[in-house]
């Protein structure tokens, strides 16, 4: 074993050659994604990114032994999963659907206790284990509170946790969540990803999880498996796959591209020209966004930095105490003035106490004052 | 253990009135009997007069077990159904058991006396006596029990299995009808009688019968409780927490046709006890969970047949009603209240999330 695979346990999940995909009957298969060579290790989060419809769900279900593998097999530990009954699976691995469960009267007590099943006699009845588990389960998702409330009750968010901390009382060495975020608010989302990336490093647990929040999954994950367009699967460190430029092709589209610097994808469309915009601190930052978002290619060079090229329009921000952002603009050249005299620096610089007034000044293509009010 | 204490206030009371129920039909008829006159014509036969013995030991007290059993066979198969089709209008005859039973009937009480086959059969049993029906409505429910199980080991998706379940019930009543088309008026008679259901004709022999494969079938509910529970998350949920879906499916569909079946070849189709009693046990306890449902059903559904079949008789007067027509009476407005209330719990759930 190799120094810098050293600090790693044994894999919690190892596909071989594995081929996901449906049998539609009378011997016709439709595979999905084949070939798949791929790992999940104890205190690991993985998230598999991939666009829609790429396969993520059914690589999931494939992994939890859900869906039968059209091709290789997936081993839980060193034993394939298919060696498993259930019962012992479910001891194992626990999944988080995507499934609504139509809660009835449950209590999120009651659900949780669920999560006890493959441990329980056939009445059910929970045992001293089983209630520690419950209760460990129902705390480490926040809900001790929680507990004789009805699930129907719950905000969508706390319904997730709830069925989080179901699959969690299972105990599972694997915990497997086919998009657990969706549908819920951005705090929500957060919240969620967040707990489980300390599930991982408070326990030897493995989380598989499908995801869109790219930007989140970027920042958590301890590893991603990214699916392309076409079935492709590269698993890597989330920072490797952004400079490989794996990512950017995963999800290329003609209208989108991904930016490397804010790790985000903005929209492609032919820029309106280039605005050149000298300044620094969070100020500067919106700025770029708002000429960005009306659709100008944006240079920021600091206000220390070599002089600016001509042709571009040019922005200045600097700290002005006296308007609520703290900041003000001097836009000292438009993208028309730019164009037309590439030389001209507009001497009247015209400063802006707003942001709207700088896009507003940019769009009327004037440095000069417009209508004298904020001419300095 | 919390979870058999939370059912002790309602279970408790709900059990005291079934055997002051029981007592009171025992005592209750055209010809009233005190209730310290039953009790002892029950605890001690050679202290009453024997036309109030026979009364009592030899007519109304199977009666009274066979609507005590029918109960809560009804209620108990009603519930299994609306869990395991997610269903709240789910009932013991979701999949067509009465339907086939009926067909079953409308059969043997065609055949007899035609001759053939099925005529000397049915003469065997009595002409369309009681024997001649019970068998010919297990015959019925047990071929469309059948069809089910045919259906559901090719593990379609469990929606489908409600579709084509209510379908054979439409297919069998299509059958029924056409027959009843070409049936003699007596013959047409004694059907509707068989499908009004009656607890009045189930004799002590006929319980002998009756009441193991119903005692059966209560005992498999009760052995299915944990696998019901994780059902309420659904099938795929279910099958990630260890269950086998398609053993218990067939599990729950089993034994949903013995009690059901059983009971509808005793004591003709019964309608609505087996829908509304476990939505009324579900809202009086405000639960979910099958460890105090499954047992607040049965005694539920019990009181409700016992009561039913009371009322049915009603006391001081000669006619009788139709015990579907009392059982639809109180079990309508449950129903109601339970669809009303689903539809603004659904309210509050679609305007809360968006999606």
């Amino acid at each position: 074993m190799s120094v810098g695979t050293s600090y790693r346990l044994d894999p919690a999940v190892v596909t071989e050659e594995l081929t996901v995909g449906y049998r539609l009957g009378h011997g016709r298969r439709r595979a999905v994604l084949e070939g798949l060579n791929l790992e999940l290790h104890p205190r690991e989060l993985v998230c598999v990114l991939g666009p829609n419809g790429c396969g993520k769900s059914s690589l999931l279900r494939t992994v939890a032994g859900l869906l039968p593998a059209l091709g290789g097999r997936v081993l839980l530990g060193s034993t394939p999963i298919d060696a498993f009954d259930r019962n012992e699976l479910a001891r194992r691995l626990a999944v988080v659907l995507t499934d609504r469960i139509d809660p009835g009267f449950l209590t999120v007590l009651e659900l949780v206790s669920l999560g006890r099943f493959p441990y329980t006699a056939w009445n059910g009845r929970l045992e001293e284990p089983d209630r520690r588990a419950v209760a460990e389960a129902l705390a480490a998702l926040g809900l001790s509170e929680f507990g004789e409330r009805r699930i129907a009750e719950l905000s969508d968010g706390e319904q997730q946790k709830a069925m989080i901390a179901r699959a969690v009382a299972q105990r599972p060495r694997v915990l497997v969540l086919d998009e657990p975020t969706a549908y819920l608010d951005l705090p929500s989302r957060v919240e969620i990803l967040q707990l489980l990336r300390e599930r991982v490093t408070e326990t030897a647990e493995a989380v598989l999880l499908s995801t869109h929040e790219l930007e989140l999954a970027l920042r958590l994950a301890d590893r991603l498996w990214l699916i392309d367009e076409h079935g492709g699967v590269e698993c890597g460190l989330p920072e490797e796959l952004v400079l490989n430029g794996a990512i950017g092709r995963a999800f290329a589209r003609d209208e989108l591209q991904f930016d490397l610097e804010t790790a985000s994808f903005r929209p492609t469309r032919p820029a309106r020209g280039t605005v050149a915009l000298v300044g620094d601190g969070i100020a500067t930052l919106w700025t770029a966004r708002a000429l960005e978002r009306v659709g100008f290619a944006v240079r920021v060079a600091s206000s220390l930095g070599p002089p600016h090229t001509a042709e571009a329009a040019l922005v200045e921000v600097y700290d002005d105490p006296t308007t609520p952002s703290g900041a003000a603009w001097r836009v000292r050249r438009t993208p028309a003035e730019a164009g037309a005299d590439t030389r001209r620096v507009a001497a009247d610089t015209h400063r802006c106490a707003t942001l709207d007034q700088v896009l507003r000044t940019i769009e009327t293509g004037r440095t000069g004052p417009a209508d004298g009010s904020h001419a300095v | 253990m919390a979870h058999a204490l939370k059912a002790v206030p309602f279970i408790l009371p709900a059990g005291i009135a079934l055997v002051a129920a029981m007592l009171a039909s025992l005592g209750f008829g055209s010809v009233p009997i005190p209730i310290p006159e039953v009790l002892r014509a029950l605890l001690d036969p050679s202290a009453v007069e024997p036309g109030v013995r026979v009364i009592v030991r030899v007519i109304r007290m199977p009666r009274m077990i066979a609507a005590v059993s029918a109960g809560a066979a009804l209620a108990l198969s009603g519930l299994q159904m609306q869990t395991l089709f997610r269903n709240p209008l789910a009932g013991p005859f979701t999949l067509g058991i009465s339907s086939g039973a009926g067909l079953g009937v409308a059969v043997v009480v065609l055949a007899a006396g035609t001759g053939g086959v099925l005529g000397t059969l049915a003469e065997g049993f009595g002409g369309y006596g009681p024997y001649a029906l019970v068998v010919a409505a297990t015959a019925g429910a047990a071929a469309v029990l059948l069809a089910i199980l045919a259906v559901a080991r090719r593990m379609a998706e469990i929606t489908t299995i409600l579709i084509l379940g209510i379908l054979f019930g439409y297919a069998a009543n299509a059958i029924t009808t056409a027959l009843l088309q070409i049936a003699e008026p007596q013959q047409i008679q004694s059907y509707i009688t068989w499908s009004f259901g009656s607890f009045a004709g189930v004799t002590w022999t006929q319980l002998g019968a009756f009441l193991p494969l119903a005692a059966v079938g209560i005992l498999l509910s009760v052995r299915l409780m944990k696998p019901l529970n994780a059902l309420l998350l659904g099938e795929r949920y279910a099958e990630t927490l260890g269950m086998s879906v398609r053993r218990n499916r067939y599990a729950i569909i089993v034994t949903t046709a013995l009690l059901a079946g059983a009971t509808t070849a005793f004591c003709g189709p019964i309608a609505f006890i087996g829908i509304a009693v476990p939505h009324l046990c579900r809202f009086a306890l405000r639960s979910s969970d099958h460890r105090v449902l499954i047992p607040a059903c049965a005694v539920t559904g019990a009181l409700v047949a016992v009561l039913s079949d009371l009322i049915s008789r009603l006391p001081g007067h000669d006619v009788t009603l139709p015990l579907n027509a009392v059982t639809a009476m109180l079990g309508a407005p449950v129903v109601v209240l339970v669809i009303v209330r689903r539809g603004r719990a659904h309210g509050r759930f679609s305007s809360g999330a968006v999606r």
